[in-house]
């Protein structure tokens, strides 16, 4: 408490990805992998997170830049929210992505934070950023689940002992778009699909992400599926800029005359992870686009939904959201 | 006292035009110094130990191995400060660095000065406490129904008294239930404002410098740099006489920097300790425990009026959550009740006020002081009387306007009053007549009024003397200084001086100095508090400025051989008035005068009425020299579907008595209308209970989880002045600075009833507030556009009442 | 014992600065206790209030978040580098004509990023300069006089462009 300014630490700055992967299977936990710093410098501050050894990826140009591929494109992990949100290939094929990445944080935030860091960063939950001892802390209870917590932010889906929800708005989108994330470590590379990425509480409640402390996402390849779809992405959340969702929405949709062919729809700030309603999308497959549609999918979507003491409005949120982007 | 008339707009030359401001351009490019931009040789950093505990006794502190430290220079704690320190004389409750017993999360404890910032982080590690933990009160209602099983927030003054209780205040005007009793419509209502924080972005940052000897000078971003003088002097026990307070520019304070806080005490002392200078800068976060910021109240309203819509009883219950020590809220208690008896009159009124300590940080005066709460009650109570008895809401408040040169029914003397001009400015420039009740359903409009003091009749501490005074001098060059120890937070009082100097002395604004924020050369200004500045600062500064031009003009007369009247003092020249080709340059007629009477200075004061007040105890409170008016009128939309308010537009218009630069005064208007705005849409200062996780933590100590409105959220502003001309204020001018926040909120909320039909008595209306809202108006049937008063509007945009549309 | 210190080299205003700091300091902190340049503010010091925004290759970047390692090699302008020997850069001029600072602690940051957006375009609609302002919070002016101060900045930059441009 009361702190703010960065406790000392140990700084490498490697000049190649094999360098950085190397460090980071020698520092481990007590490594930091650090891209634009938008969320790493808040933890430095507070203290929350004292790493050893701060790895500066900065140096790294292979991980920076959106190129087009035979069937794509792939974006660096380091590549900018700005330039996301301004690349006129994103902006012509993958709309979508580029209004997720311009509706993130602020515009400094957005010119130094990158795809990568938007998408690993941390829980916003207050109760963990504080520094209590609760299971994602590695301690023995959930704060925000008690029965008088303050969680007007938390999941209405998934919770497994913890109730913390994913705030990043660009993974929501890039799981619409069934992106994959390139993945290496030392050993080698992995790929993995965007909608796998997202580390559910039931399985490792210590990880927002697949990323094992030796891991460095390298590059988002988003493929030419959905290229031409119609797309819809709302956020909402209590200020017009400079905000974490509190239910946001992101669909790509492709149809012929009224009938919709094929559809992904996905949810955040509702659970630990991008939550994908498939049954949504497998219900309006072959419907026509319409209020009567709209009206089912937004019912179906909260679906099993459970409420904390403070969250209950996420269900009609996120029912009209969802009701909004099928209508379209 | 006899008053001349005011000069009419005709005769003066620079009042009331648009001007830029004297330090406008040093803080456009960077060279204006605030506190923390201030180094001095050799300066050490401070940092404070805080209670991690809401309430607890400390067993004992062991600060050796921190002192051992290389480079740790000072260390402190209660022992070394322990006189008690608090604004209102009578309720000092506060120890620099608390001695056996903290109060809440954030209370100080010991402190450190170390070479540099990260060695003083480190150091606190190095401090042991040993505190042992006592039940918390985080409830208000708790507080009040303690018995003393468990330790009370603070000693009762009383054997047997609840030490929780700060203050309580009952006072009746009138026979309030008889006349409840005979009304013809009677509205209760329950409202809740939640707690909110000033937020300015420059943090606290103070700088303690002992010259070895006896002489302490104390830097510090303060509003209040006289009542900072007097408590150094005091709690340090030290001669006033060798105490220097020095205020840099100020980066916002809105009354958030309005009292001695802990961290300048402890550069003080600590600079005594380590005969260097001290600095200590806030984090955010201590700001945000630092705190004394609005007061949540809990406020029950029974508000009757007869048929024909006359404000008849009014009867207010309010508890206020005082948090952990006394700050104003001696002052806060009263306000509740005592501003709200204009613009309205009423035949009786009741208030009963209770503030209680809680094991929270300590809450206080926030721009509206004590009155924004009870104005958003009242205001949507108004409203709602209104479409009881099927009025116009602006019909009603015009039905009820008190009038000028009255009484208050708590007998508080108004004089100048534009109240009606602001309600006509508003309803015009919104088109208020054609969106009332017939915008479609989700967009509505909302009026609302208000009133607020130009500074109070009574200071804090006891006295006779000048609340406000200034030092001029004119110099052979043409120059003109102005001592002033008023403090400049934003406001624009450092240039409020100049333009005065210049309109009075003739001479071009540029040729004005300012110097200020220094207590060795300036008068005493009290500072910054209750919008006394311009009509106090004001009013001293034409005394003074007067003083010297006579000597000026008789001077120039005597050369002349005219009469001293008719010499002319405008626009870097003296010139006669029945002849104006005959001139001379305004050095050269400061040259004559200095000739004539030596050099050339001038004081001039203020002092407030003393005897306009109710002859009650608790009169005094609230009495103030002239009162400024307000009316709002807010548009809103509002989407049923998420929950998310939309404010597009607010139309402002103030009585500010005259306006003396139209460019400051509306930034006034603007600003104080973006605060209403945001407290009434987002900001959310909370604590949490022991239920919530960590009792008595705050929710979100940052400027990203305390929410203030950024451009995107900010609706237009359209500022509507309106200028009553006060018979006492300089030029007649009257505050601006707090008054236009007050309607932002009922306005507000009143805007969104006619939205969608929703009642909003507990702030924010933030997405998760409205759901709740509009999911029971819901269920009751009660979603929908509200009805016209008096039947159907003769306009074509006419929507059916109870038009339900939202499309779920 | 006091933090180690290293030679860090920023361009600044122009100007290559070396400047001894701790490696963990933030750009701001180099900039203010290293280099002595006041102009950029600690509001929040955690990336949530703007006021300590700079130029950084041509983007509005907040330097309290920063990490001072990650400047080196780039060219930062503070609010003390935007006006030149002409004068106050025309957003300097038409803050102090408008009343757009009030306090003006958050003004040298709002500065930085309505020069970047006046770069772009000098015309910019209402709505562009909500946008371009959206991270940077003012507390004391309801932000509607700054607005009106940088559309004014870029109408004259426009005229002074056309100027420019016909006397040549």
């Amino acid at each position: 408490m009361m702190k703010d300014m960065i406790p000392g630490f140990e700084l490498i700055q490697p000049t190649s990805i094999e360098g950085a992967l190397n460090l980071l299977e020698e520092y481990g936990e007590n490594g930091w992998a650090l891209a634009g710093g938008m969320d790493s410098l808040g933890w430095f501050k507070n203290r929350g997170k004292r790493p050893e050894a701060v790895i500066d990826l900065e140096g790294l140009d292979a991980l920076k830049g959106i190129d087009e591929t035979a069937d794509g494109i792939e974006i660096g992990a380091l590549t900018t929210l700005t330039e996301i949100e301004l690349n006129p290939l994103i902006r012509e094929r993958f709309w979508l992505l580029a209004e997720a990445a311009s509706k993130v944080a602020s515009p400094q935030i957005r010119n130094a934070g990158t795809l990568g860091g938007n998408l690993c960063q941390d829980t916003r939950c207050w109760y963990y950023r504080y520094g209590v001892s609760c299971y994602r802390a590695g301690g023995n209870t959930c704060y925000a689940a008690a029965p008088e917590a303050l969680n007007r932010e938390h999941a209405i889906f998934g919770a497994s002992r913890c109730v913390a929800v994913s705030p990043s708005d660009t993974a929501t989108a890039l799981v619409a778009l069934d992106a994959e994330m390139v993945v290496r470590n030392s050993s080698g590379e992995r790929v993995i699909k965007a909608e796998n990425f997202f580390m559910e509480p039931a399985v490792d409640i210590m990880r927002m992400t697949v990323l094992d402390p030796e891991d460095l996402l390298i590059k988002v390849r988003i493929p030419n599926t959905w290229t031409g779809a119609d797309f819809y992405f709302e956020k909402v959340s209590d200020r017009g800029s400079w905000d974490f969702p509190l239910v946001s929405v992101a669909l790509a949709i492709k149809s012929t005359g009224d009938r919709i062919d094929d559809a992904r729809i996905v949810c955040g700030a509702v659970q630990c992870i991008p939550r994908r309603l498939r049954n949504v999308e497998a219900m309006i497959r072959g419907q026509g686009r319409d209020e009567d549609t709209a009206a089912q999918a937004g019912a179906m979507a909260i679906q099993g939904a459970k409420v904390l003491n403070y969250n209950h409005f996420k269900i009609p949120l996120m029912e009209n959201l969802v009701k909004r982007a099928v209508r379209g | 006292m006899i008053r001349k008339p005011h000069k009419d707009k005709s005769d003066l030359t620079l009042i009331g035009t648009p001007m830029r401001k004297i330090e406008g351009l040093d803080k456009a490019t960077g060279r204006a110094l605030f506190t923390d931009d201030i180094v001095l040789p050799g300066m050490l950093h401070g940092k404070i130990l805080r209670s991690p505990h809401p309430h607890a006794r400390i067993v004992a502190i062991d600060v050796s191995e921190a002192e051992a430290l290389e480079g740790v220079h000072a260390v402190i704690t209660g022992g070394d400060i322990p006189i008690k320190y608090g604004i209102i004389p009578w309720t000092a409750d506060e120890y620099p660095l608390c001695i056996d017993r903290v109060r809440y999360i954030g209370d100080a404890v010991a402190a450190v000065a170390a070479v540099d910032e990260d060695l003083a982080i480190r150091a606190l590690e190095f401090i042991h406490v040993e505190y042992e933990e006592l039940p918390a009160f985080l409830d208000p209602y708790e507080s009040l129904a303690a018995d003393g099983s468990t330790p009370y927030v603070h000693e009762p003054k009383k054997e047997g008294g609840n030490g929780n209780v700060t203050k309580q205040v009952c006072l009746e005007f009138g026979e309030v239930d008889d006349v409840m009793a005979g009304s013809d419509i009677v509205v209760e209502g329950e409202y809740f404002f939640e707690g909110s924080t000033h937020a300015a972005i420059e943090p606290h940052c103070a700088i303690g410098l002992w010259d070895g000897v006896g002489k302490l000078t104390v830097w510090s971003a303060t509003q209040v740099p006289h009542y900072l003088h007097r408590e150094l002097a005091r709690v340090l026990e030290l001669d006033p006489a060798r105490i220097r307070v020095i205020q840099p520019l100020v980066g916002g304070a809105f009354g958030g920097k309005s009292e001695p806080f802990d961290l300048e005490f402890c550069v003080a002392k600590l600079s005594m300790l380590a005969a260097r200078p001290v600095k200590i800068l806030y984090t955010r976060e201590e700001v945000f425990y630092a705190h004394r910021g609005r007061h949540p109240f809990h406020m029950n309203y029974r508000m009757g009026c007869t048929e024909e819509g006359k404000l008849t009883s009014v009867n207010a219950e309010i508890v206020l959550d005082g948090g952990a020590y006394a700050s104003f809220g001696l002052v806060t208690t009263y306000y509740a009740g005592q501003l709200l008896c204009a613009p309205y009159s009423m035949s009786a009124y009741r208030f009963d006020s209770t503030r209680v300590y809680t094991n929270k940080p300590a809450c206080g005066p926030k721009r509206g002081h004590g009155s924004v709460q009870p104005r958003f009650a009242f205001e949507v109570q108004i409203d709602k009387l209104a479409e009881r008895v099927d009025l116009d809401p602006f019909e009603f408040r015009r039905r009820n306007f008190i009038g000028s040169n009255t009484r208050t029914v708590n007998q508080l003397r108004i004089t100048s009053n534009g109240f009606l001009e602001c309600l006509e400015s508003v309803e015009r420039a919104s088109r208020w007549r054609r969106k009332f009740r017939q915008l479609p359903f989700g967009r509505g409009v909302g009026v609302a009024g208000s009133t607020y003091i130009s500074g109070t009749n009574y200071p804090i501490y006891p006295n006779d003397m000048p609340h406000s005074g200034v030092q001029m001098q004119v110099d052979r060059s043409g120059r003109v200084s102005v001592f002033s120890g008023a403090s400049e937070i934003g406001q624009g009082c450092d240039s409020m001086v100049a333009y005065i100097a210049a309109e009075e002395l003739g001479v071009p604004l540029e040729y004005v100095r300012v110097l200020r924020g220094d207590t060795d050369f300036t008068p005493v200004d009290l500072g910054a508090y209750s919008s006394r500045v311009t009509f106090m600062l004001g009013n001293a500064a034409i005394d003074a400025a007067t003083k010297l031009r006579e000597m000026v003009q008789q001077a120039v007369a005597g050369e002349w051989k005219i009469e001293a009247n008719e010499v002319l003092l405008a626009g870097g020249i003296a010139m006669w008035a029945s002849d104006t080709e005959r001139q001379m340059p305004i050095r050269e007629a400061f040259n004559l005068a200095e000739a004539r009477f030596g050099t050339l200075g001038a004081t001039g004061w203020y002092n407030t009425p003393k005897d306009v007040h109710g002859d009650y105890r608790g009169g005094t409170i609230g009495a103030s020299p002239a009162y400024s008016f307000t009316a709002h009128v807010a548009e809103v939309e509002v989407d049923v579907e998420t929950g998310v308010v939309e404010v597009e537009k607010i139309w402002v218009a103030h009585d500010c008595g005259r306006a003396l630069n139209p460019v400051l005064v509306e930034g006034q208007m603007e600003g104080s209308a973006y605060m209403g705005f945001g407290e009434a849409l987002m900001e959310e200062q909370i604590f949490k209970s022991p239920e919530q996780g960590r009792a008595g933590l705050h929710n979100a100590p940052s400027l990203l989880d305390y929410r203030i409105p950024t451009s995107l959220d900010t609706p237009e502003f359209e500022s509507l002045i309106v200028e009553s001309i006060d018979p006492e204020g300089p030029y007649g001018a009257k505050e601006a600075g707090e008054g236009p926040l007050h309607p932002s909120i009922p306005a507000i909320a009143n805007a969104i009833y006619d939205a969608i039909g929703v009642r909003m008595d507990k702030l924010p209306f933030s997405p998760p507030n409205m759901w709740r809202a509009i999911e029971e108006a819901r269920e009751v049937g009660a979603l929908g556009k509200p009805a016209f008063p008096g039947g159907l509007p003769v306009t074509p945009e006419a929507a059916p009442a109870r038009s339900m549309s939202s499309g779920s | 014992m006091p933090a180690v210190t290293q030679i860090v080299r920023l361009t600044v205003n122009g100007d290559l600065r070396e400047v001894g700091v701790p490696m963990h300091f933030t750009l701001l902190e180099a900039l203010r206790y290293g280099l002595g340049l006041t102009g950029s503010k600690q509001g929040c010091d955690k990336g949530d209030c703007g006021a300590c925004t700079v130029i950084l290759d041509g983007r509005p970047t907040l330097s309290c978040i920063t990490p001072v390692f990650e400047a080196e090699g780039h060219a930062i302008v503070t609010v003390e580098g935007l006006a030149d020997v002409e004068g106050p850069h025309p957003l300097q001029d038409a803050f102090d004509l408008h009343g757009a600072a009030q306090c003006g602690f958050c003004t040298p940051g709002i500065l930085c990023s309505a020069a970047v957006l006046l770069e772009k375009t000098t015309s910019p609609s209402r709505t562009e300069i909500k946008e371009a302002l959206s991270g940077n919070l003012c507390r004391c002016t309801g932000y509607s006089k700054i607005y009106d101060a940088v559309a004014s900045a870029g109408q004259r930059l426009q005229v002074e462009a056309q100027l420019g441009e016909s006397g040549r």
